[in-house]
């Protein structure tokens, strides 16, 4: 079965005459453990569809299963619960919670999960050293740099053991050799945890790093652009 | 919510009040400042009202009045009671009494060689009085009466320059007695009194408890009131539920009532009551506007935050436990706050009950309130009822303030906040 399958999907915002459609019918299939790149300009629909997928926005029409499933009929309170378990974030501008050290944003996600005390300790302690913050535990976000703030971003996105991480420009913030280190680091932990990564971007370092790059223009994914994408 | 969600709540809470610490310090400051402050000026009022409380309760018959239940109608002297010297012992000796004042009250005409004035003749106990009673601490000529004073007289200093009275000198003094009969008797002044109050110095005059009895007509253990003083007047109702139930007061007189004070100096109640409401409505006014303040801090401190929040809810954060983080702040600053402003407010208060506050300058000489004289030193009177009824006032409407405000929370649309 597909991790994320869309189909037929539309996204209108406004009304009337001011009417803008993001997304015009997008069909789109990934599989477990992809490594997917959505490009485009600016305004082609990037940030929309990985919205609708993680389901902080929902489709004007059309249908979105995620890990199987069907969005459209899920509440807020349902659709909270999908992300907490299935989804992992990471932002373009990191967004870690600034009164909490490296390690409460790292265990934040499992705090919410209800993940015991020691088991939390442990899977914080082991992610952000695999992510090279050993040592910067007690670190607030003010005291680290770019970087090491996405670093620790994505350790909060994927602790959690999500199916998906979604990431909405995570270079974009980034000098060019700290964003392919941190391009290695999820690919590694693609290739080790079988997580599925879900890009948004502009960079064509992260395009060439990815499995496949998926291409939207108007609103349409570009035909041929990716082997998986069906339209 | 599980501990270990609490516990996180409180961190984040505890952390996120400190983030912006000069908000905190002027939302702090805005709730103690203003709760020391009201805390104040209602002991301070209350202090006032019951000097002028204790001042007319000590004047008049007490703050528990036993009279003739037809006296507040028509006040005579044959509309009297009778009480023992034995009921009045065992009376004195009831928890919380201090003393049982028996008291004579008519009415009649003063005169002099320099014309007549209406008078209200008291009768009391001198021994009782002296040293005690707010007259006889305001004597500003001769000497206050004796037990044993037959035919002596104190007046208040406009009555004495009215009929051009001095110590030593005499006056007549007319009225009718218990039968109906004219009397009349000749009284030399003892001590003339300034209570600063036109109705009391102007038409009050008090003679000894005999003296009155004799003038009036009446027997040894017959008064018009038996006034009795308590230690503590919240005593008050208590007293007057036990003294209603005890037989022997019962089988002494049928016609005899007992009444509070309120009902005997009942202007000067509904006076107090109208000015306690005033100050109540004043102090809930300026609760309000301070408040108003601290509802767009705490509002400010979520929409600043909306980004944040957005990220938290992405996350998977439900929108209960963001609302709950804002209420958790609310409660700690809140909390924090009211402990500080009532800690202000009690300092401020003992302070000023030590050294009192004189007044002198913005408050007249002489300045009544419904006729008896307010002491222009005044000692501020705390009562526990007004640290928690302000305490609770003020947190409860910190916390729903902070409830309305977290709504917002609800209304975040995560995708577009976050785009």
């Amino acid at each position: 079965m597909s991790l994320v399958e869309l189909s037929n999907i539309t996204k209108d915002y406004g009304s009337g005459d001011i009417m803008v459609r993001a997304l015009r019918g997008v069909d789109l299939c990934l599989e477990e453990k992809a490594f997917v790149a959505v490009a485009g300009p600016s305004g082609s629909g990037k940030s929309t569809l990985l919205n609708i997928i993680s389901g902080l926005d929902s489709a004007t029409s059309g249908q979105c299963t995620v890990a199987g499933t069907d969005l459209n009929g899920l509440n807020a309170s349902q659709l909270s619960k999908l992300r907490l378990d299935k989804i992992g974030f990471i932002f373009q501008a990191y967004n870690l919670l600034p009164v909490l050290t490296a390690y409460e944003n790292a265990e934040y996600v499992m705090m919410l999960q209800g993940v015991s005390d020691n088991e939390r300790r442990e899977r914080t302690m082991a992610i952000l050293k695999r992510v090279g913050l050993e040592g910067m535990e007690n670190r607030f976000p003010r005291e680290l740099s770019g970087g090491q703030q996405q670093r620790v971003a994505v350790a909060r996105a994927i602790v959690g053991e999500p199916a998906i991480v979604l990431a909405d420009e995570p270079t974009a913030n980034l000098d060019s050799a700290t964003g392919a280190a941190l391009m290695d680091l999820m690919a590694e932990l693609n290739a080790e945890k079988g997580i599925t990564f879900i890009f948004s971007t502009h960079d064509k370092d992260v395009m060439e790093r990815s499995q496949e790059v998926i291409r939207l223009r108007d609103g349409l994914i570009d035909q041929g652009s990716a082997s998986r994408a069906i339209s | 919510m599980s501990d270990v969600s609490l516990v996180s709540l409180m961190r984040v809470s505890w952390r996120s009040i400190w983030r912006n610490w000069r908000r905190t310090m002027i939302t702090v400051s805005a709730i103690s400042g203003g709760l020391a402050l009201s805390l104040f000026f209602l002991a301070f009022q209350y202090g006032i009202h019951d000097q002028v409380i204790n001042d007319a309760v000590q004047i008049q018959s007490g703050h528990i009045t036993l009279e003739h239940k037809e006296y507040r109608d028509a006040p005579a002297v044959d509309l009297r009671i009778r009480v023992t010297d034995k009921v009045r012992k065992e009376l004195v000796a009831m928890p919380g009494v201090v003393s049982a004042k028996a008291v004579v009250q008519g009415q009649g005409v003063a005169k002099s060689g320099s014309g007549a004035v209406g008078v209200a003749v008291m009768g009391v106990e001198a021994s009782r009085e002296n040293g005690v009673s707010p007259i006889s601490l305001n004597l500003i000529d001769g000497a206050y009466l004796a037990d044993s004073d037959q035919r002596k007289i104190v007046v208040g200093s406009k009555l004495a320059e009215q009929l051009k009275l001095k110590v030593g000198k005499k006056l007549v003094l007319s009225s009718n007695d218990v039968n109906g009969e004219l009397v009349e008797e000749l009284f030399r002044v003892k001590g003339i009194f300034e209570m600063h109050s036109p109705e009391m110095d102007g038409h009050l005059i008090q003679i000894s408890l005999k003296a009155a009895q004799q003038f009036f007509g009446l027997r040894l253990e017959d008064y018009t009131q038996l006034g009795i003083v308590l230690e503590d007047r919240r005593e008050q109702t208590p007293l007057i539920e036990r003294l209603q139930a005890w037989g022997e007061l019962r089988q002494l007189a049928e016609a005899m009532v007992i009444l509070p004070w309120e009902a005997v100096l009942a202007d000067l109640a509904a006076l107090l009551d109208v000015d306690r409401a005033g100050n109540w409505f004043m102090l809930l006014i300026l609760v309000f506007l301070s408040l108003f303040t601290i509802w767009n801090t705490i509002l400010m401190s979520v929409l600043e935050r909306t980004r944040e929040f957005a990220m938290m809810l992405a996350l998977g954060t439900s929108p209960g436990l963001i609302r709950a983080q804002v209420l958790m702040e609310s409660l700690i600053v809140g909390a924090v706050s009211v402990l500080v402003g009532l800690g202000l407010g009690a300092g401020l208060t003992w302070g000023a009950m030590v050294n009192g506050i004189d007044l002198s300058g913005m408050v007249e000489e002489g300045t009544t309130l419904s006729g008896f004289t307010i002491n222009p030193i005044c000692y501020p009177k705390p009562e526990a009822s007004m640290f928690w009824v302000l305490g609770a006032i003020v947190l409860t409407a910190v916390v729903l303030i902070s409830f309305f405000s977290s709504l917002r929370v609800n209304r975040i649309s995560v995708a577009d906040v976050l785009r």
